[in-house]
């Protein structure tokens, strides 16, 4: 306990800091609040909307975790079939690392005719923009089996399909969670550029949409609130992939 | 046999009696591990054959190989497991074989969790726990210190008499080849073949017998064998007792 609040307290500081700064900037330069609001004029639109906002939060949420978990599972299966044959590897990951560049936004209102408006186009972009990370890891952890280990599943007449799951695919479990810990804060992003093409506007807008929406009525402070929340989003994905990831490889060496 | 190209053996026959134990010797680099690796069915031999009646041996290599997310009982298990033995027969069978070799208590242990000579023994363990027809030991002790070896060795020489299996161990420790072993083969290098076969007759196979005029004499025509190069001013039993002992 005294380790993780020696550990939290100086980050934790550094934030006090510079949102105390922000504070003092903003009512002693007396910016415009449409401008660049107060981070407690943020609290209070917090508070406000707080029904509204918790309904977008667990839309945005709904679409990020359905859209890593789908990455999750497409990306472990597609980097193990990538990771089966040398000429397969050869052939694939070039065109895995490239179609990483390609940029996301601009494929986007694509997204909305193949899965409509709604949760369903976030969803589709968040696990998108995570699958490579996760693919990229799987690849890698596959390929880095102890050939050691592989001997012994040999002399045990193990079969390909046996040597994958009982020893490759646990073998590259610290790199899969390495790639999902890096998905979970693109999956939040991809949710959120999901948003902004495909989210009904009104009671059930998500984060993205509140943004768009809020922007347009010149609430600032609004903006700030949605992007705060979808913050806590990523950092809620990124500590629950961490913990999944310890859980997984409790013991190990 | 070649190997990538190079002809790795001269021709080689050893006819090994089921039940015996057998130690293999040589300078690093004159085949004894390819040698072992093809008797696993590792490598496939260009040309002759591995007879070993059918059945598949239980092997131990240099590491222990452990998988490190299981745990000592179910990396023990792990060759019954691939084999579809059920559940329940696994577990009597792999705490029967923990037991066997010391660890009957730390079954549930991580790897992580063992010391270098624990984990031996639980590869031990997981090579004998099908009960082989025979087993190959590829210098299973070289990565452990002085006192670890020696058990390992009490053990190893305990496992032999119990379980009955051809023992088949390659080894850089000439003390321990004849120690354990009823035959030394002894092999040289590049291409490899079988110098010499060498039948270990000792008073005894207590620990002490490393000191008597028999065991310093077995170890000198091994050594005769070898072309490792000769100290200066003759071979006393006790230098050569240190200097096989420091081999690896």
């Amino acid at each position: 306990m005294m380790r993780v609040v020696r550990s939290l307290w100086p980050p934790l500081a550094l934030v006090a800091a510079l949102l105390l700064a922000w504070e003092l900037l903003v009512r002693v330069v007396q910016i415009r609040s449409f401008l660049l609001p107060a981070p407690s004029a943020v609290l209070l639109a917090l508070v406000d909307h707080a029904d509204s906002l918790s309904r977008s939060l667990g839309l945005t949420a709904l679409a990020a975790v359905g859209g890593l978990a789908v990455a999750a599972i497409v990306g472990t299966v597609v980097g193990s079939i990538v990771a089966s044959s040398r000429l397969l590897y050869r052939g694939a990951y070039p065109i895995a690392t490239l179609l990483q560049m390609v940029p996301l936004v601009a494929i986007a209102p694509l997204l909305v005719i193949w899965f409509g408006y709604g949760v369903k186009s976030a969803l589709a972009s968040a696990a998108i923009v995570s699958v490579f990370p996760i693919i990229a890891n799987t690849v890698d952890g596959l390929r880095s089996t102890d050939p050691n280990l592989r001997e012994l599943f040999r002399l045990y007449g193990a079969s390909r399909a046996t040597t994958w799951w009982k020893l490759a695919l646990p073998w590259a479990v610290p790199n899969i969670v390495t790639g999902m810990r890096i998905a979970s804060g693109l999956a939040v992003i991809g949710a959120i550029v999901g948003e902004f093409v495909s989210g009904y506007a009104g009671a059930d807008a998500p984060l993205g949409v509140v943004v768009l929406s809020s922007l347009r009525e010149a609430r600032t402070d609004l903006v700030f609130a949605a992007v705060a929340l979808g913050a806590v989003v990523g950092f809620a994905l990124f500590g629950a992939v961490s913990a999944f990831g310890w859980l997984l490889m409790r013991g190990r060496s | 046999m070649t190997f990538a190209g190079v002809r790795a053996f001269d021709p080689v026959s050893i006819d090994i009696k089921a039940g015996s134990f057998v130690s293999v010797v040589g300078t690093s680099g004159c085949g004894k591990t390819t040698l072992l690796r093809i008797a696993a069915g590792l490598i496939a031999p260009s040309e002759g054959f591995v007879d070993l009646g059918g059945a598949r041996p239980g092997m131990c290599f240099q590491e222990p190989r452990l998988l490190p997310w299981r745990n000592a009982m179910d990396n023990v298990t792990l060759p019954l497991e691939l084999a579809g033995v059920s559940p329940d027969e696994r577990q009597d069978r792999g705490i029967e074989m923990l037991r066997m070799v010391g660890m009957g208590d730390a079954w549930n242990r991580m790897p992580a969790q063992l010391s270098g000579g624990m984990r031996m023994r639980v590869g031990l363990a997981r090579a004998l726990v099908e009960r082989p027809p025979a087993l190959l030991l590829d210098e299973p002790c070289s990565a452990l210190d002085e006192i670890t070896r020696e058990t390992i060795n009490e053990l190893l020489a305990d496992l032999w008499k119990e379980l009955g299996m051809t023992v088949v161990l390659v080894t850089h420790s000439l003390a321990e080849a004849v120690y354990l072993g009823r035959q030394v083969i002894v092999m040289t290098g590049r291409p490899g073949r079988v110098v010499s076969v060498h039948g270990i007759h000792l008073p005894s196979r207590q620990p002490e017998v490393r000191t008597t005029v028999e065991f310093a004499q077995a170890l000198q025509s091994i050594y005769r064998d070898m072309t490792l190069p000769r100290p200066p001013g003759g071979i006393a039993p006790g230098h050569l007792a240190k200097h096989a002992g420091s081999e690896s």
